[in-house]
């Protein structure tokens, strides 16, 4: 029932549409009976707001979305495949290297001569394992031959001789030759002269060893053992675009961290354990 | 909800929330910005959203980024003093741009309320629903509004 106590609730709700038939109706017959109210009620009325149908929004089509187009997905998922294999192989790359970085500081060789420098009194650790088959025997010099200088002066002196055993040896054991071909080629030509001169002095040969002792350890590592590992590093390294030297390079890196491996797995297994940095000797164990 | 759904809510809907949101921040740089973010969202939450509720979901997102967003900056008030520097004078009792002097007297929230009751139609339960508010409060809220609105036109009037 509209009264003057809340005849202006009345009128407010309806300003606001919320007045049902009945509740207008009353309000109408209550207003009609106090005209002065009438004024009132025209004011509520007005407050109403009538939207600008002018003001609209102008960039709709901004504001939509299209249908996923499939060739545009495909590409994006194409794109971000291209990038993880360009990462992994960008990883790679570093990783190698890095690891040409390591080879090229002085590490440790432990059959580096104690003519550069006196270091101890102990035998080397890198031994020389005798091989007794005359095929064990040719490997080991032919394996010597391309990666680094080697001690012996008759393995430098002899190498054409050299290359007819590992043909022989390649004819007897087809298995075998795939590798031993292999690193003849990678064989890189102008190492060759710095074993080359037979008559210098020894002293300029151990001088080239402690330059490159990686190449020189390697010399006398076992072939056996060896090729394993480097056979499958030098398929991958095959597979990088990196220049022919640099290959060589990795080839020789990867030669040389698995031969430290192997040292350290002999000194377990048979004398002693030695520590090196650079050509100074840190300590023995003796076991 | 649909891509169509969706495109069709823009269509639909685009310029009524651009003019709420107009009202709201009182500033059309800002009210583009809460339309689109009101879009974004509601293409974000469209597997949730029904096609018949999607103009309140909207509604809810604008006002919740109006009033923050007013509420941040309080750029209304610049905007009342330019408002208030102009003289109103006799013939230019456009009942409209009166409404809209009288409009920035309101708070954020009030102003909202009337626009969403005056503009959409929503009834005190939807606003409830839209704003947070419960209908009492809507209520009470939107008459204090109108008292307002109505003593600024009594008064404007008794001006001129």
């Amino acid at each position: 029932m509209v009264n003057l106590e809340n005849y202006e609730e009345y009128m407010m709700m309806y300003a606001d549409g919320e007045l049902n038939e009945a509740e207008t109706k009353a309000l109408m017959d209550f207003v009609a009976a106090n005209p002065e109210l009438a004024k009132e009620l025209e004011a509520y009325s007005a407050t109403k707001l009538v939207p600008d149908t002018t003001m609209v929004y102008a960039n709709k089509d901004q504001l939509m979305k299209a249908p996923p187009a499939g060739g545009r997905t495909i590409g994006m998922r194409t794109w971000w495949m291209y990038a993880a294999a360009a990462a992994v192989l960008l990883f790679t790359v570093t990783i190698m290297r890095q690891g040409g970085d390591t080879a090229d500081s002085p590490v440790v060789v432990s059959n580096t001569p104690a003519t550069t420098q006196p270091v101890s009194t102990q035998p080397t650790q890198t031994s020389v394992i005798e091989y007794n088959t005359e095929k064990d025997s040719n490997r080991e010099e032919l394996h010597s031959n391309p990666i680094g200088p080697v001690t012996h002066e008759n393995n430098i002196a002899n190498t054409k001789s050299k290359k007819q055993k590992v043909k022989t040896v390649i004819e007897e054991q087809p298995k075998e030759e795939i590798r031993i071909a292999k690193e003849e080629k990678t064989i890189p030509a102008p190492q060759q002269p710095a074993y080359k001169p037979e008559n210098e002095p020894v002293q300029q040969v151990i001088a080239q060893q402690t330059e490159k002792p990686n190449k020189a350890e390697e010399a006398n590592e076992p072939i056996e053992e060896l090729n394993q590992p480097q056979k499958q590093r030098r398929r991958l390294i095959d597979l990088l675009p990196i220049s022919k030297n640099k290959r060589e390079g990795a080839s020789m890196i990867a030669s040389a961290v698995t031969k430290r491996v192997e040292n350290v797995t002999d000194n377990l297994k048979d004398t002693d354990i030695k520590f090196k940095i650079g050509n100074k000797e840190i300590f023995v164990v003796k076991l | 909800m649909e891509l169509k759904d969706y495109n069709n809510c823009v269509k639909e809907w685009a310029d009524a929330l651009f003019r709420f949101a107009c009202k709201c921040t009182g500033n059309e740089e800002d009210a583009r910005d809460v339309v689109q973010n009101s879009f974004e969202v509601l293409w974000q939450k469209r597997e949730n959203v029904a096609p018949a509720k999607a103009k309140a979901f909207l509604f809810q997102v604008a006002y919740n980024q109006s009033v923050d967003n007013y509420r941040k900056q309080n750029r209304m008030s610049y905007k009342e003093e330019i408002d208030d520097n102009r003289s109103i004078t006799p013939g230019q009792n456009d009942l409209k741009r009166v409404l809209e002097r009288a409009l920035t007297k309101l708070d954020e929230q009030s102003r909202a309320l009337v626009l969403l009751k005056d503009y959409e139609g929503y009834s005190y339960e939807e606003i409830g629903q839209i704003t947070g508010l419960n209908e009492s409060q809507v209520k009470v809220y939107l008459h204090r509004a109108r008292k307002v609105l109505k003593e600024y036109l009594v008064s404007v009037e008794n001006v001129i």
